[in-house]
């Protein structure tokens, strides 16, 4: 069985401070949401196609996280079509996710948040726990972040702790701000995030099983599919696509219609897994 | 806030998900692999044990439409194996035969989860002769899968009797109804082995009187539990103690069998000791199992 490097992985460097075939490297998973911390000299054998010469722990978690496939494999349609068979199931199924987003614009905002935490908290710790149910919690942060994370920290590491709560923070867009400033902003967030140890996940869980549309959310369906397939939706061609799930009307002129998380990528990788953000990624 | 690598830990676990659940039986295996297989092979066999692992990840989820595309796929690569390679082909049928027979069970059709565990476990008794010897107590998990399916189908003595058997091997090391667990090739107990067995007695003990003590009326429970203890505690006297856990886990069945024998003030102080004074094990399930009885017997 022949094998290859999936064309979602994303490879970047950590500024440890070592150098050499010992140096640090992430590689991540776009398709899994998931990556690992391996040695230049691992990176190295993986993208040479040199599979035969990787230990056998380091394939197979290579292989788990779907960074290393069978070489005939169409990855596009793969995630496609089992997309669509996650979507039939669910369907049947019900609700399998709590999502609670809240907007905390300013101090005021604090205690309700907190409030609403807490009570996810209880859920989880009690006696009947919502184990099998995936709670997505969004923080929309206005620029006082420095004034209010700090406070919420307490509880939001407290969900942390359960594997089924995928916590994201958002930096609020203010009204009519140009987004290279925007950008600039959430750059700066991610620094401080960092200098505090706030190691959050900013990045969605994969695989994205809905599309969007410009106002809506579908999930996967016939028309989305041949989107995709036939190369009528430039999602196509996105290395995104399994976390992001597409938008089947996207603009072909620019990328400003993309979610966030796309924005300083590899930095919220690194965020991620408490690596410094110190040099710029490649 | 999220530990780098803590769930990277935890999902390198999935690939025995359904064995005994130990780091020693993933350590043996692949040591064992090793010795077996050559590299391309070990690789494809992890590629393809992959896909069918997440298909029973899916079907524990109940995504059974994910699970069939998964095993389609899997099945695909399996019809590409060379015959002649048949070595990896035991491998592969030894992951494919587990996950789908679960599949089979999940979605109601035991005759064919039966007839898969029966090709696990004659594929079992291959890989041991081959020199995985271990791989016994892959076959006594197979054994539990099949009392599960015997739940399932409502052949409740059947499947109590296939674990009270099971557990009458692991004590003492002869089984009286499954008569092909005498046949294996371990020689000698070492560290791993003892600990795989362990794992194993607590696994099929604690889930089948978790299963047992559903049953409120304690009548009903003490009808229907008593066949399966009588032979299992019969056997715990000759259980060879090898490590401090499993000497607690005999002191457990000896208070158990103050119930069964009706001694009903004396098994309650001795649960009480050994709930006051014995260090919680099996993440504190005897414990709580001990609790239940000590309800049951006060309605006796």
């Amino acid at each position: 069985m022949n094998f290859k490097l999936s064309a979602y992985a994303f490879i970047l460097p950590v500024s440890d401070g070592t150098e050499g075939p010992t140096a640090k490297r992430v590689i991540y998973s776009a398709r899994r949401g998931m990556g690992i911390t391996i040695s230049d000299y691992a990176l190295q054998l993986i993208i040479a196609g040199n599979y035969q010469a990787i230990p056998d722990g380091l394939f197979s978690t290579l292989v788990h996280y779907e960074l290393i496939i069978p070489e005939d494999e169409d990855e596009l349609k793969e995630i496609v079509r089992s997309n669509k068979m996650a979507v039939t199931d669910i369907s049947g199924q019900g609700a399998g996710r709590i999502t609670l987003q809240l907007h905390i614009i300013t101090e005021n905002e604090i205690p309700s948040a907190i409030s609403s935490l807490s009570m996810l908290e209880d859920n989880q710790s009690g006696n009947d726990p919502v184990c099998d149910i995936a709670i997505d919690i969004t923080l929309v942060m206005s620029g006082n972040y420095a004034a209010i994370l700090p406070v919420l920290l307490p509880s939001l590491t407290a969900l942390c702790k359960y594997e089924q709560v995928n916590l994201q923070l958002e930096l609020r867009r203010e009204e009519k701000e140009e987004m290279t400033d925007y950008a600039d902003r959430e750059k700066e967030f991610l620094q401080y995030l960092s200098g505090c140890q706030l190691y959050v996940n900013l990045l969605p869980a994969a695989p994205a099983l809905q599309y969007r549309t410009q106002h809506t959310q579908h999930y996967y369906d016939d028309q989305m599919e041949e989107a995709l397939l036939k190369g009528k939706c430039s999602c196509a061609h996105c290395h995104y696509l399994p976390l992001c799930g597409g938008k089947i009307d996207k603009w072909p002129e620019d990328n400003s219609d993309c979610p966030s998380f796309t924005r300083h990528f590899t930095e919220k990788i690194l965020l991620k897994y408490g690596l410094p953000l110190t040099t710029p990624v490649i | 806030m999220k530990q780098p690598g803590k769930s990277v830990q935890k999902k390198i676990r999935w690939n025995k998900q359904q064995l005994s659940e130990t780091v020693q039986y993933i350590r043996v295996y692949i040591s064992a692999l090793k010795q077996l297989l050559p590299h391309e092979e070990r690789q494809t066999l992890y590629m393809i044990a992959k896909i069918f692992t997440d298909a029973t990840v899916e079907v524990n989820r109940q995504r059974f439409h994910v699970a069939r595309y998964l095993f389609e796929k899997g099945e695909r690569y399996m019809q590409d194996i060379p015959e002649k390679k048949s070595l990896l082909r035991f491998f592969l049928y030894n992951v494919y035969d587990r996950s789908k027979s679960l599949y089979y069970y999940r979605t109601g059709d035991s005759r064919q989860a039966i007839s898969l565990i029966s090709n696990t476990l004659h594929n079992n008794r291959m890989l041991e002769a081959r020199g995985l010897s271990f791989l016994l107590f892959d076959r006594i998990s197979q054994y539990h899968n099949l009392s599960k399916v015997y739940f399932s189908s409502g052949e409740r003595l059947q499947a109590l009797d296939v674990l009270s058997d099971c557990l009458i091997f692991l004590m003492t090391g002869r089984a009286m109804l499954l008569q092909d667990l005498n046949d294996h090739h371990i020689r000698e107990y070492d560290a791993d082995l003892t600990a795989m067995r362990y794992s194993l007695m607590c696994q099929l003990l604690f889930e089948t009187t978790e299963k047992l003590q559903r049953e409120n009326n304690a009548g009903i429970f003490w009808e229907q539990s008593s066949p399966f203890f009588k032979q299992v505690l019969e056997a715990a006297g000759r259980l060879i103690i090898r490590t401090p856990v499993e000497g607690t886990l005999k002191k457990w069945l000896l208070i158990t069998e103050l119930f069964y024998s009706k001694q009903f003030h004396a098994f309650s102080e001795a649960a009480t000791l050994f709930v006051a004074h014995e260090p919680i094990f099996y993440q504190g399930t005897p414990l709580k199992l001990l609790v239940r009885f000590s309800e049951y017997s006060k309605r006796i």
